[in-house]
């Protein structure tokens, strides 16, 4: 498979991954546009892999967290995000409170979200979500646990309120 | 609903989203093109400042090649670190290639070489008389070509070897060195007399071989002066897109200047402009783009 037929056949896969890993629409197109420039130039290589799209989405991920350490960017909270009507996307999320989480989502630090999207959007186990990262799986069950905590405790002051 | 299963969920929501797969493959396409423009302009940069020279002399008008006193063209010439390979002046135009191959233990090394005129060495690296840089790294394999025009002007190597070998003071490198007789591909399409009228005329000319050097020499006839002389390329890939080849973007000049080697690769088109000043009858009369044989390996 030459790289416009890889580009034909997944692109929209690759682009949903990059919502769900950077949270954000048009920096997933931002950064898918970056690693597919990159993956051009090396797609000969990449194609003899095993998984070329899971290379690929992980050139995402990298891209992703060194455009962020770049950027030294302060996450937006929620509730700057709310007051702003950021986030809120389709009202039926919004009914049920989607909107919310996702803007909380995006609020964890990148690493947290990274993890947990590898979680709980690409359903990967923690052994491959380690792999991926090329970190140990205890450091990706401690970014997962810490992310998920931050959440509760969010979820449950807001429902306190 | 557990946590996890809402993170599932917002995750899901999020990536409902139709994503705009038309937007990001043309800005994609036109990422790509931009950064292929610029590793080509990259590469051509590196390949004018990784630039060696010394040794064989072409004079021009007779066409036969002559050497300076050291080294001998087609010959192998033994560096010891940091000694400087040879002195010599060089009395006219000059092209030298050169190939640089480390020890056969050496592999990995590089090696700066400078060349300048005496003055420059030691320590500065950029000669004063000569155009263009001629200090570079060079790293095993490496073919530089320089074509020089100089007059009175004391030319040197010196070769500096960087290594991460303990043993390097005992190593030495091997600089290859070739004479390139003047073997222009091309029939001469800019050799020819221009006029007033011709100001800021446009000449292209389609190379064909896999790899060469081309040249551009240019001196004022008549009392003329070239306001600009621009050489460009225009990659295959990119139709209609001009990179200026650095470094030589435009001349204003009134005594000759010295000539440039590039490096060229298949397909690409060199596009020289050029204009004159109003008054003069004519200029640039021996303007000329010489292609020259592939480096040997």
């Amino acid at each position: 498979m030459d790289f416009e037929e890889f580009l034909a056949v997944r692109l929209a896969a690759l682009l949903r991954f990059a919502v769900a890993v950077t949270g954000d629409q048009h920096r997933a197109d931002d950064v898918v546009q970056d690693v597919l420039v990159k993956a051009a130039r090396r797609w000969r290589r990449i194609q003899g892999m095993d998984a070329p799209e899971a290379y690929v989405k992980r050139m995402i991920v990298n891209q992703h967290l060194s455009w962020r350490r770049r950027r030294r960017e302060t996450p937006v909270s929620a509730e700057v995000l709310t007051a702003l009507g950021g986030g809120a996307g389709d009202p039926a999320a919004v009914h049920e409170g989607m909107a919310e989480l996702q803007a909380r989502i995006e609020g964890l630090p990148a690493r947290q979200r990274v993890a947990l999207a590898l979680r709980y959007y690409e359903d990967l186990s923690y052994p491959d979500i380690a792999r991926f990262l090329g970190c140990s799986e205890g450091t990706v069950r401690s970014h997962v646990s810490r992310a998920l905590a931050t959440l509760r405790v969010e979820l449950v002051e807001e429902g306190a309120r | 609903m557990t946590t996890e299963e809402q993170v599932r969920r917002a995750f899901a929501a999020k990536s409902e989203q139709i994503p705009d797969i038309a937007g990001v493959l043309s800005g994609y396409r036109r990422r790509a093109r931009r950064a292929t423009a610029l590793r080509r302009t990259a590469a051509a940069a590196a390949s004018v400042a990784a630039v060696v020279a010394l040794g064989a002399v072409l004079a021009p008008g007779d066409g036969a090649p002559r050497t300076l006193k050291s080294p001998t063209p087609h010959s192998s010439v033994w560096i010891p670190d940091g000694q400087v390979l040879d002195s010599s002046t060089a009395a006219s135009d000059g092209f030298a290639e050169w190939t640089w191959a480390s020890s056969p233990d050496g592999s990995g090394d590089t090696t700066t070489i400078t060349m300048g005129d005496r003055g420059d060495l030691p320590g500065k690296t950029t000669p004063t008389d000569l155009d263009g840089v001629r200090a570079g790294l060079l790293r095993d394999g490496d073919t530089c070509s320089l074509l020089w025009r100089a007059e009175s002007v004391q030319l040197i190597v010196e070769a500096r070897l960087r290594t991460g070998d303990p043993c390097a003071s005992a190593r030495r490198t091997a600089l290859s060195i070739r004479t390139v007789p003047p073997a222009p591909l091309i029939p001469d399409p800019l050799r020819e007399k221009w006029h007033p009228a011709d100001a800021l005329r446009t000449r292209s000319v389609q190379l064909s071989r896999e790899r060469c050097a081309a040249s551009v020499g240019y001196e004022k006839r008549g009392g003329a002066d070239i306001v600009a002389a621009v050489l460009t390329r225009t990659p295959p890939a990119l139709s209609g897109e001009h990179t200026t080849i650095q470094g030589h973007p435009a001349v204003v000049s009134r005594t000759p200047r010295p000539m440039i080697a590039i490096d060229l690769q298949n397909g690409w088109t060199l596009v020289v402009s050029g204009g004159n000043a109003t008054t003069v009858t004519r200029f640039a009369e021996n303007l000329h783009v010489a292609s020259l044989p592939a480096c040997a390996p």
